[in-house]
C-alpha cells in the first residue's frame, strides 16, 4: 500500500499514539504498523524529527526512562497537545467524511 | 536539539528494532541490515533534522527582526514628532527612514513567504535560505541605519543640549538593544541555513502571495513578471509621494531633491539586494 499521504499526518499519528500514555519511539512505530496492519510502514527514523518537532511546539514533552536495563527516551502528551490532538483529529474526520461525498458522488 | 539524543534514540531504536526482527527466526546480522533499512538512509533523516532545526531558527529569527522593526520605528517616530527643533536639520534622521525603508521591504516579502507555510511544519529550503537572507538584511539595513545616526549625533558642529531629547535616546537604544538580539538570531539563523544539506526547491513569490491572499495572485504576477516596469513605477509613486509630502515645509526645489533621493534609493535598493530577497531572478536563470 502506497502509504505517502501519511508523510504530512505523522505528526497527528505520533500524537494519537501517545493519547493513551508516555511511549518511546520504538513503542510508536510499532503501534502504527500494528493498527494498521502492516500497511502503514513508514522510514521509521522520520518519526524522531517529528517527535522534536512536537517538543519544540509544546505539544509533547519527553524524558530518559529506564525499563529492563534500557535507557530510553519517553515522549507524553501535554495539555496543548491533547488540545491539538483532538482539533486535528476532528479537522481529519471531516477532510475525510468530503472526501468520502466527493467519491461516493462520481461513482 | 542535543546530536547525543538523537543518537542515543536511533541507536535504541535499531537495537530494538533488530531483535524484533531476530526474534522471528532471521539471522541477527540480516536482522540488523532490515532493521537499518526499515530505519532510513542517514543522509535523508540528518536532512529532514536540518531542515526541522533551520525552519524553527528562520522563524523565531522572522519574529525577532520585525519586533526590532517596531521598536526602532517607534523611536523615528519619536524622532519625527517629538524630536527638539534643533535636533531636525538634515541629514540627521535620513538614514534611518532609508533603513527602515529598506528593512520593511525585506521584512514584508520574507513575512510572506513564512506565512504561506504557516500551518506546515517545514518551510522548504528555498524559501529558508530567501527568508534568512531577507531577515538579514532587515536587520542589517536598521543597524547601519543606527550606526550612521549615532555617528551624525556625534558629529555635530555645535554642542547639542542632550538632555531635551531624553524620550528619543531612550527609544533609540532600545531600538539598538533589539536589533542587536535581532542581528545575532539572523546571522544563526543565516548560518544554519547555509550550512544544512538542504534540498533543493523552487520558491516563487507570486505562489506565496497567492498562498495568504488569493485575489493579489495576479497583480503580484504582473509586477513579477515586469520587475524593471514594476521598480520604476515604485520609484515614481515614491517621489511623488515625498516630494508632495514635503512640499509645505522645504518648498519646491527642496522637496523635490528628497523625493529624487527617495526614488534614487528605491532603484538602489531593488538593483543591489533584489537578486539576494528573490524579486529578481537569480543570475544563473537570466544567464539561461
Amino acid at each position: 500500500m502506497k502509504v505517502d499521504v501519511l508523510k504530512g499526518q505523522l505528526e497527528l499519528v505520533a500524537l494519537a499514539s501517545l493519547r493513551d500514555g508516555p511511549r518511546h519511539g520504538y513503542a510508536i512505530i510499532k503501534e502504527l504498523r500494528e493498527r494498521s496492519g502492516g500497511d502503514f510502514d513508514v522510514l521509521e527514523g522520520t518519526l524522531y524529527p517529528a517527535l522534536h518537532r512536537l517538543e519544540r511546539t509544546g505539544l509533547v514533552t519527553s524524558r530518559w526512562a529506564t525499563a529492563a536495563g534500557r535507557r530510553r527516551r519517553v515522549y507524553e502528551l501535554t495539555r496543548k497537545g491533547t488540545k491539538a490532538l483532538a482539533e486535528q483529529e476532528s479537522e481529519w474526520r471531516s477532510f475525510v467524511r468530503r472526501l468520502d461525498d466527493v467519491l461516493g458522488g462520481t461513482a | 536539539m542535543p546530536r547525543a539524543r538523537l543518537l542515543a534514540e536511533a541507536a535504541d531504536h535499531l537495537r530494538a528494532s533488530a531483535a524484533e526482527i531476530a526474534a522471528t527466526g532471521v539471522d541477527p546480522a540480516a536482522a540488523e541490515e532490515q532493521a537499518v533499512v526499515r530505519f532510513g538512509a542517514a543522509a535523508l533523516l540528518a536532512r529532514r533534522f536540518a531542515q526541522s532545526v533551520v525552519t524553527a531558527s528562520v522563524r523565531m529569527a522572522l519574529l525577532w527582526a520585525a519586533t526590532a522593526w517596531a521598536c526602532y520605528a517607534v523611536a523615528a517616530g519619536l524622532f519625527v514628532l517629538a524630536a527638539p527643533s534643533w535636533l531636525h536639520d538634515f541629514p540627521q534622521g535620513a538614514p534611518s527612514m532609508l533603513g527602515l525603508q529598506v528593512a520593511a521591504v525585506a521584512l514584508a516579502v520574507s513575512g510572506v513567504r513564512v506565512f504561506s507555510f504557516r500551518e506546515q511544519p517545514l518551510i522548504d529550503d528555498l524559501r529558508l535560505r530567501l527568508v534568512a537572507k531577507g531577515v538579514a538584511i532587515a536587520t542589517a539595513a536598521v543597524l547601519a541605519a543606527a550606526v550612521l545616526e549615532l555617528a551624525l549625533a556625534l558629529t555635530r558642529p555645535a554642542p547639542a543640549p542632550w538632555r531635551d531629547a531624553a524620550p528619543i535616546i531612550a527609544a533609540y537604544a532600545i531600538g539598538v538593544a533589539a536589533t542587536v538580539v535581532a542581528g545575532l538570531a539572523a546571522v544563526a539563523a543565516a548560518a544554519r541555513a547555509g550550512h544544512a544539506e538542504l534540498a533543493p526547491a523552487v520558491a516563487t513569490l507570486v505562489d506565496d502571495v497567492g498562498a495568504g491572499a488569493p485575489r493579489l495572485r495576479p497583480l503580484a504576477l504582473w509586477l513579477t513578471s515586469r520587475p524593471l516596469l514594476a521598480c520604476t513605477a515604485v520609484a515614481g509613486l515614491a517621489f511623488a509621494a515625498t516630494t508632495a509630502v514635503g512640499v509645505a515645509g522645504n518648498g519646491l526645489a527642496g522637496a523635490g531633491a528628497t523625493g529624487a533621493l527617495e526614488a534614487a534609493a528605491v532603484v538602489i535598493g531593488y538593483l543591489t539586494l533584489g537578486r539576494a530577497l528573490g524579486l529578481r531572478a537569480p543570475r544563473h536563470a537570466v544567464a539561461d
